[in-house]
């Protein structure tokens, strides 16, 4: 179908970015429910000053348990709680976290290859501007823009931010890229020309491409500020009831320009 | 053997001549270029489909197979209909069948001077003061790229229009020809809208 409308306006995105936004987008109770998740974790041993960043969430008895790779778990969670410890100098720091959820679903989404972007720094007046400037970018690229240095109006003006700048560097610009977490189908412009130059690809060499149509991708932006000691930052996921599996990346920006990946492979139980 | 080499270097670099002094001379008044060397536009044809590709990528919209079967047939077809159509607005133009191939290359190199524009900015971000003119309006991507589109064949125009006055003789020979002038606005609609299409947004 081609679409040739100036002001399209995705609902499927639209709504995504509305959820993020009014759950994830800073309200006022979400610092002291963040301070209250990590008073938990750190008394019932879960974490302690020096642990590592880890990923929590709330089972079904209210319990804050761990996201371990390659964990089954439920559909209903609501919340997922990121746990960083606050380095030397860092506090009162600001700061972002770059989610990057890639989910398998059993279905194909109507339009799969979007991606759905949220910052939660967005307005009310933002997010219809930005919703109607974000609803039409491929996965290819968003990949392309973060990877290689294109241009693209969402991206620029709408998605990333100044301050913290989420494009400062060319490290913290290409973690944003989705690269190898998503199976690449066909070729593209790149591909193409390194193909010229470069032997061609044996069977055996090539992704399972299998999984591209049924894939929904979304890129968050969270900006936090660090506490003392450690910092807990709060993010509702909102899974889709029809996905099957989730490769979710949590890029740490830090303060130093250094961004801290990790990665969490996740099957969905129910 | 290498006589055969020689000479199929020699035809090459002879054809390469003929397809670049043609080029060189591509101009609005194009009843007046010289003969186009046979396969002249199947040449122009492919390195427009590299451009068209490398001003997609520039504008980070999709190039895989899927999007480029559907793009480059659409260009190809734009470009071949709009020349007839034009031609037969233009009643007053002699040998109007011969001189269609000459005015299909000039809007094939018009396109393609185009998107080599667009994707110029991938090393030189010309096209960001558009952009930002684009979010302060409050457009999208899409209307992002009707205005690069637009911008785009306003530059086209104007480089062909200082070809066509560097071989005719200056800016006041061109001026006064009339028909000169209105195929000028001519090109100006007919590359906007060709470079609409190549930057065009596909929902596959």
């Amino acid at each position: 179908m081609i679409r040739s409308t100036l002001f399209k306006t995705d609902v499927a995105v639209a709504s995504i970015v509305a959820v993020t936004t009014l759950v994830f987008g800073t309200p006022g109770w979400s610092g002291t429910l963040e301070k209250k998740v990590c008073a938990e974790m750190l008394q019932t041993n879960l974490v302690d000053r020096w642990s590592d960043d880890k990923l929590f969430y709330r089972g079904l008895d209210r319990k804050l348990k761990p996201v371990l790779t390659n964990d089954a778990l439920p559909h209903y969670i609501d919340q997922l709680f990121y746990f960083t410890r606050t380095s030397a100098g860092q506090q009162s720091a600001k700061s972002v976290l770059n989610w990057k959820f890639v989910y398998t679903t059993t279905s194909r989404p109507n339009r799969q290859t979007l991606v759905g972007l949220s910052n939660d720094r967005w307005t009310i007046s933002q997010l219809a501007q930005s919703s109607a400037a974000c609803s039409n970018l491929s996965v290819e690229g968003y990949d392309n823009f973060h990877l290689y240095g294109t241009s693209n109006i969402c991206l620029k003006f709408h998605f990333h931010q100044k301050d913290p700048d989420t494009l400062a560097t060319a490290g913290l610009r290409r973690s944003f890229a989705f690269d190898d977490m998503i199976p690449r189908t066909g070729s593209n412009f790149l591909s193409t020309i390194g193909s010229f130059f470069s032997t061609p690809a044996k069977a055996s060499d090539a992704t399972d491409s299998s999984t591209i149509h049924g894939t929904l991708v979304k890129s968050w932006i969270r900006n936090f500020t660090y506490e003392p000691d450690v910092t807990c930052i709060a993010v509702t996921p909102s899974f889709p009831d029809n996905a099957k599996n989730l490769h979710l990346q949590i890029i740490n920006h830090g303060t130093q320009f250094v961004p801290e990946t990790h990665d969490w492979f996740i099957k969905f139980s129910d | 053997m290498l006589s055969w080499l020689q000479k199929l270097l020699d035809s090459i670099q002879s054809y390469a001549a003929d397809y670049f002094q043609t080029v060189f001379k591509t101009s609005i008044s194009f009843w007046k270029m010289p003969p186009l060397p046979s396969g002249a536009n199947i040449l122009t044809g492919a390195f427009a489909g590299f451009l068209i590709v490398a001003s997609r990528f520039e504008r980070s919209l999709p190039t895989d197979a899927a999007t480029l079967q559907i793009i480059i047939p659409l260009v190809f077809v734009y470009v071949l209909f709009i020349s007839g159509i034009s031609l037969w607005s233009d009643p007053g133009l002699p040998n109007r069948i011969d001189i269609w191939r000459q005015l299909v290359s000039v809007v094939s190199i018009a396109i393609s001077l185009g998107c080599g524009l667009v994707a110029f900015a991938w090393i030189a971000e010309w096209t960001l003061p558009l952009d930002s003119l684009s979010n302060m309006m409050g457009f999208s991507d899409v209307g992002a790229n009707r205005i690069l589109a637009a911008a785009s064949g306003a530059l086209v125009s104007t480089i062909l229009f200082a070809n066509t006055a560097f071989n005719a003789g200056g800016v006041r020979t061109v001026l006064k020809s009339r028909r000169t002038v209105i195929w000028s606005l001519v090109f100006f609609c007919i590359v906007s809208l060709g470079i609409s299409l190549v930057l065009l947004t596909l929902t596959i």
